[in-house]
């Protein structure tokens, strides 16, 4: 079976403006993700990991390699991968129904089957009653289920999330991952999902992807050994082999983030 | 229960009825001779006259209209302008210095310069309104634009939306408050624009009512004038742009 | 939007321009109403006959001003000002008409020649 989403070589450098070099942030990078898959990708900061999530949406160009989505090269944005931002990024002057709605009403579909979708996406992601409020009557985490719904709603093959609860606090996070959880079974989606959280990457993770410090490579990719419907919080804790995997993945990166010091220190 | 709107709203007529107190004391008592500065009762007396012989209105319809009709026109291109700037940030960098070097000359500068290309007239007047609209309108749009969040486009990119759209449903009304900022600010150089224009470039129009009363010895009709254009300001931006910056702002939540 | 567009209605701003241009809107229809009653039944008379009226005299209130004088130059050639009169001639009759919808001209009578 071809793979969902095929990353092959791929580098990005670009041009720092300020400090006027050439930054090289991805150094051949190759994975896949098979369908219905659930893939995280973790390491330290600075280490890309956005730079290819926003390169396999299309929103840049790699300097080389190449990205195929069902085999077919990425050129440049489409509706195919959706993408939820860490940043909320639905609109303030659309209403919940309104931003849940809007990947439709680009692909000019019909208002009433419209409808029917923003209906079934605002339940699913439990915001029933709030369907014509605005974002700024809108909790963080309320903001985010939004962000999510919409992007499902358009149907992409495979959504992009950009480290989508970095910007809430530590209980609505937890809340929410095992919301995002139950919302890729329910959706039944592929998902390739940033983060430099750790426990995030392992909890929600099919496989884990991790990256090396700056400019990124994959380091290691692991698989994590149990299905994602056993998955809930706290209990993920007592299982001893998530705590391993998590372990094991933490000094991984913890590694690379000493390495990427040593190197700092010696500049200095 | 005194709320900060009626609080400030009852400062306001104390302030003014002082002021009106001090001007009647020094005019009636003969601080100041009012053939220099008439007493508010002419002034008063000067107005209802002028609205019965059709003189106030006639010349303040006239000024009024010449200063939406070039208003409008000064604003729409202003907003293509600024958002054009806006979205690229090469035309951007290329036109900001111009943009603000006009922006730093005041639309009546351009009076002396308007009457050598357009002579004495309602072209001159528009010139000079235009210059003092357009450039603060394309200022302000420009930085709205600017200013919203690019992830806005990179999310409606990934919904598969064209430039067409995205300009339309997010970079404009992201730069709404900015814009109607904008054009706040633009009235009201526009109005002062248009008064002193008027004052030297027209034969109709309350700015030339206020200069012409000073050619007859009516220091009361000079001053009514100066008061009309005060007040009319002062609705235009209280009454209608005041309240409509708010509601954009707090319609969103963007602060 | 539609809830933006009913507050937008109910709001105190909206309501009031609203009152303004009704209020405007009244007086000149009134305006429009009273104006045949400024014209004295011989203007009327030769309205009904001529085109143009050769001569009129517009009777104000108050002594006409400079912007008086101009305002009616607008609707025929200024051709004397005496007291509160101003005489007009060669004003088509619909501009006689348009005349006498101005709320500051008191009566407009035809004039000898």
């Amino acid at each position: 079976m071809p793979y969902k989403i095929s990353v092959r070589g791929l580098v990005h450098q670009y041009y720092n403006r300020h400090t006027k070099e050439t930054v090289l942030a991805l150094k051949d990078i190759s994975f896949d993700v098979n369908a219905g898959e659930f893939v995280t990708i973790v390491g330290p900061s600075g280490c890309g990991k956005s730079t290819l999530l926003s390169l396999i949406a299309g929103l840049r160009k790699p300097s080389a390699g190449e990205i195929l989505v069902d085999g077919v090269a990425v050129s440049g944005p489409g509706v195919d991968r959706g993408m939820v931002f860490q940043e909320f990024a639905i609109l303030p002057w659309r209403t919940v129904q309104q931003n849940i709605g809007h990947g439709l009403e680009i692909q000019k579909v019909s208002k009433e089957k419209r409808d029917s979708v923003i209906a079934r996406y605002v339940e699913m992601v439990g915001l029933q009653g709030f369907e014509n409020k605005y974002p700024y009557e809108l909790s963080g985490g309320m903001k985010q289920r939004v962000a999510v719904a919409r992007t499902l709603a358009a149907n992409p093959k495979v959504v992009l999330m950009d480290e989508p609860l970095a910007a809430l606090d530590a209980q609505t996070r937890v809340t929410l991952r095992e919301e995002i959880l139950r919302i890729s079974l329910e959706a039944a989606c592929t998902i390739l999902f940033v983060t430099h959280s750790v426990d995030e990457a392992v909890f929600l993770g099919d496989r884990v992807v991790i990256l090396s410090r700056h400019p990124g490579e994959v380091k290691e990719i692991v698989t994590i050994p149990s299905s994602r419907e056993e998955r809930r919080y706290p209990s993920i804790h007592e299982n001893q082999r998530f705590e391993e995997i998590k372990h094991h993945v933490f000094q991984s990166i913890r590694q690379e983030v000493e390495m990427a010091d040593e190197t700092t220190m010696r500049v200095e | 229960m005194i709320t900060d709107k009626s609080s400030s709203r009852i400062y306001a007529i104390i302030s003014f009825s002082l002021l009106v107190i001090i001007w009647w004391s020094i005019t009636n008592f003969g601080v100041i001779s009012t053939a220099y500065l008439p007493t508010p009762l002419q002034v008063g007396t000067e107005f209802v006259s002028s609205v019965e012989k059709g003189t106030l209105l006639a010349n303040l319809g006239i000024s009024l209209a010449r200063l939406l009709g070039t208003y409008i026109f000064a604003s729409i291109l202003g907003i293509a302008a600024g958002v054009a700037m806006g979205l690229s940030p090469n035309v951007s960098r290329f036109f900001r210095p111009i943009l603000s070097f006009f922006n730093a000359i005041s639309g009546i500068t351009w009076i002396p310069f308007a009457i050598l290309w357009f002579g004495l007239g309602n072209a001159t007047i528009a010139f000079v309104i235009f210059n003092s609209v357009f450039f603060i309108v394309a200022q302000n749009t420009m930085t709205g634009v600017q200013t919203v969040p690019e992830v806005f486009e990179q999310a409606m990119l990934t919904m598969g939306a064209g430039h067409l759209r995205i300009i339309w449903e997010a970079m404009l009304p992201g730069a709404l408050p900015s814009i109607v900022t904008g054009q706040r600010l633009a009235l009201g150089f526009g109005w002062r624009g248009l008064i002193a224009a008027e004052m030297v470039a027209g034969s109709v129009g309350i700015g030339f009512m206020i200069f012409n009363g000073s050619y007859d010895y009516r220091p009361d009709v000079v001053l009514m004038g100066i008061l009309v254009v005060g007040v009319v300001a002062t609705l235009l931006d209280q009454f209608i742009f005041a309240p409509l910056e708010r509601r954009t702002i707090e319609r969103w939540g963007l602060v | 939007m539609p809830a933006m567009l009913k507050s937008l209605i109910r709001h105190r701003t909206f309501l009031s321009l609203v009152t303004l241009v009704v209020l405007w809107g009244g007086f000149t229809a009134f305006q429009q109403v009273i104006a045949p009653s400024r014209l004295d039944p011989a203007l009327r008379q030769a309205m009904t006959k001529e085109e143009t009226i050769g001569r009129i005299a517009v009777d104000l209130s108050f002594t006409p001003e400079d912007f008086h004088i101009n305002y009616l130059q607008q609707y025929g050639v200024v051709a004397g000002v005496s007291g509160k009169t101003i005489f007009l001639v060669q004003v088509p009759r619909n501009e006689v008409r348009q005349l006498s919808e101005l709320y500051w001209i008191k009566s407009i009578r035809l004039a000898d020649q």
